[in-house]
């Protein structure tokens, strides 16, 4: 029994924002972030939403995958816009008043504004996890997480430590599949009840699954020790992601673009 | 069965007077164990559970080190930590469940983790890996998640994992515990070869006939060696080897008993090929 397991969201398809080396596209989501919030007008937005619609329509990724994560801040986005649109008292001429609250004509475009910033954000920034797999992405947080090794961050460490994580998903995903048949063979019952009760009938899955868990960890350590692992110092790779001319080129050239829009607009 | 001189210079694992006692333990899990390891051949250590085994095959790569005696790899002693990896290197340790001992999230890269480790240059890591998977006969599964592997495939990566180090000696701690009968029969060929190629071979196991053709066995019994020989030796006298724990394997049991039949089965026929021809020319 093989379950297909998929984690994050990468959308394996070739393009040339997939072929972009990790470091490359964190640079640019660094940069991007930066410069939507240098933006200071709704021109500068736009501009924006060009370079998103023009990096997803180059991924070849879905559209509405890339706008999934937005549904998720549906609060945050009525919050931001009814903290900018709705005032206290206003001295100003308002559009509608109800006692001291008044809804606000600027305060409405505030709203729209700080709203558009962070569908941007989340929309722009979620083109990273869609078009790079867990895997680079870890490689790259690794290299990029070196220079804070001076002050004591175990960067080596922290990508074994994830990259083990990853390695395991499939595996604890196959044995908890395993374990839920077993119990449900001895009359588990997992598909009724209210929440409470669902939660409560995975416990016998959970125990066995987390003693399995520990067991494996140490027969790991000993393979690991024995395989001469002794921390992130001095270790080679068979495929290092090494930064091309052209994620360089890519990297420097677009983020200065987004920087500059940002400051000018 | 002794190496070209007990030298322990190069060219052999010394076990020499070795005791283990685990803290708290009452008995010694090993008490006085004398062995030696040779390059390019297998040892095959019996016993039944608790016998010692596994606390045997802990000392030979310094996972564990001796309450007394001495364990010597190619001149280096493991007590001695300027040595410690280039022991690890040199002995490649393989535990029954492959799937927690493969660390990479893709057949190439877990093999080539041992090496990494120890900072091999890159384009060296390329052929290492090649070598060691044309070796266990993985070659076209670089890419190949470990999780959509065969349990006889996942314990060939784990061998395979270990050559890359280019290891002198291989100690395997039950690998064929956990497989079928055709991973189980894929693994045991991989062996075959690697000790063709000189490599030296602790082979732990429950079942001789996985390692009938050995050129030397131990069996372990309470910590101590209850014998030493070989295959044949042991088998000479099937019943004395049941009385040390060991499961005289069936066909040797069919071929004592077309014996008493007047068969002429040679008394060093242990493999259901070679019982046959004898009773085909018979």
């Amino acid at each position: 029994m093989r379950i297909p397991v998929t984690f994050g969201q990468y959308v394996p398809v070739a393009s040339a924002v997939h072929a972009l080396d990790a470091k490359a596209k964190m640079g640019l989501v660094a940069a991007f972030t930066t410069a939507v919030f240098l933006v200071e007008g709704f021109a500068g937005l736009a501009v924006m939403s060009c370079f998103v619609a023009a990096a997803i329509a180059l991924a070849r990724v879905p559209a509405m995958l890339a706008l999934r994560g937005i549904k998720a801040l549906t609060f945050l986005l009525s919050f931001t816009m009814v903290a900018n649109a709705v005032r206290w008292e206003p001295a100003t001429v308002s559009l509608v008043r109800v006692g001291p609250l008044a809804l606000d004509g600027p305060g409405i475009l505030d709203g729209v504004f700080f709203a558009s910033r962070v569908v941007l954000l989340v929309v722009g920034t979620s083109l990273l996890t869609l078009t790079t797999t867990p895997v680079q992405l870890t490689d790259g947080l690794e290299r990029v997480m070196r220079p804070l090794r001076a002050i004591g961050v175990p960067a080596g460490e922290v990508a074994m430590m994830l990259t083990i994580a990853l390695r395991f998903i499939p595996t604890t995903a196959q044995e908890a599949e395993k374990i839920v048949v077993a119990q449900t063979a001895r009359g588990a019952r997992f598909d009724e009840g209210g929440p409470v009760r669902r939660a409560k009938a995975f416990v016998p899955v959970m125990v066995p699954l987390f003693v399995n868990l520990f067991r494996r960890a140490e027969e790991l350590a000993v393979a690991m020790e024995s395989r001469c692992y002794r921390g992130g110092e001095g270790r080679t790779r068979l495929n290092p992601a090494v930064m091309g001319a052209v994620d360089w080129a890519v990297l420097v050239t677009v983020s200065t673009a987004l920087i500059a829009a940002g400051i000018a607009l | 069965m002794r190496g070209p001189s007990s030298s322990e210079e190069c060219g052999l694992i010394e076990l020499h007077e070795v005791s283990v006692t685990y803290p708290g333990a009452e008995r010694p899990a090993l008490d006085h164990v004398t062995l030696s390891i040779v390059p390019g051949r297998t040892l095959a250590l019996l016993g039944p559970n608790g016998s010692g085994k596994s606390t045997l095959a802990r000392l030979c790569n310094a996972l564990l080190l001796p309450t007394s005696g001495r364990v010597v790899v190619d001149g280096m002693s493991t007590v001695d930590e300027a040595t410690l990896w280039q022991i690890r290197a040199r002995v490649g340790f393989v535990q029954q469940n492959p799937e927690n001992q493969i660390v990479g999230t893709v057949v190439e890269e877990d093999v080539a983790f041992g090496p990494e480790n120890l900072g091999v240059p890159a384009h060296e890591l390329r052929s290492r890996v090649d070598d060691a998977l044309g070796a266990v006969g993985l070659t076209g599964l670089e890419r190949r998640e470990p999780h959509l592997l065969s349990e006889g495939q996942k314990q060939r990566l784990a061998i395979a994992g270990a050559l890359a180090l280019r290891p002198a000696y291989l100690v395997l701690d039950e690998p064929t515990a956990m497989l079928d009968g055709e991973g189980r029969s894929d693994v045991l060929a991989a062996l075959r070869r690697l000790r063709a190629h000189g490599v030296g071979i602790v082979h732990i196991t429950h079942h001789l006939e996985d390692v009938i053709d050995a050129d030397a066995v131990a069996v372990l019994d309470e910590g101590t060696v209850a014998f030493s020989g070989t295959p044949a030796e042991l088998l000479a006298d099937p019943q004395a080897a049941e009385t040390l724990g060991v499961e005289v394997p069936a066909i040797v049991v069919l071929a004592e008993a077309l014996r008493e039949h007047g068969v002429p089965v040679p008394r060093d026929a242990f493999t259901a090929e070679s019982v046959a021809e004898a009773v085909w020319r018979s």
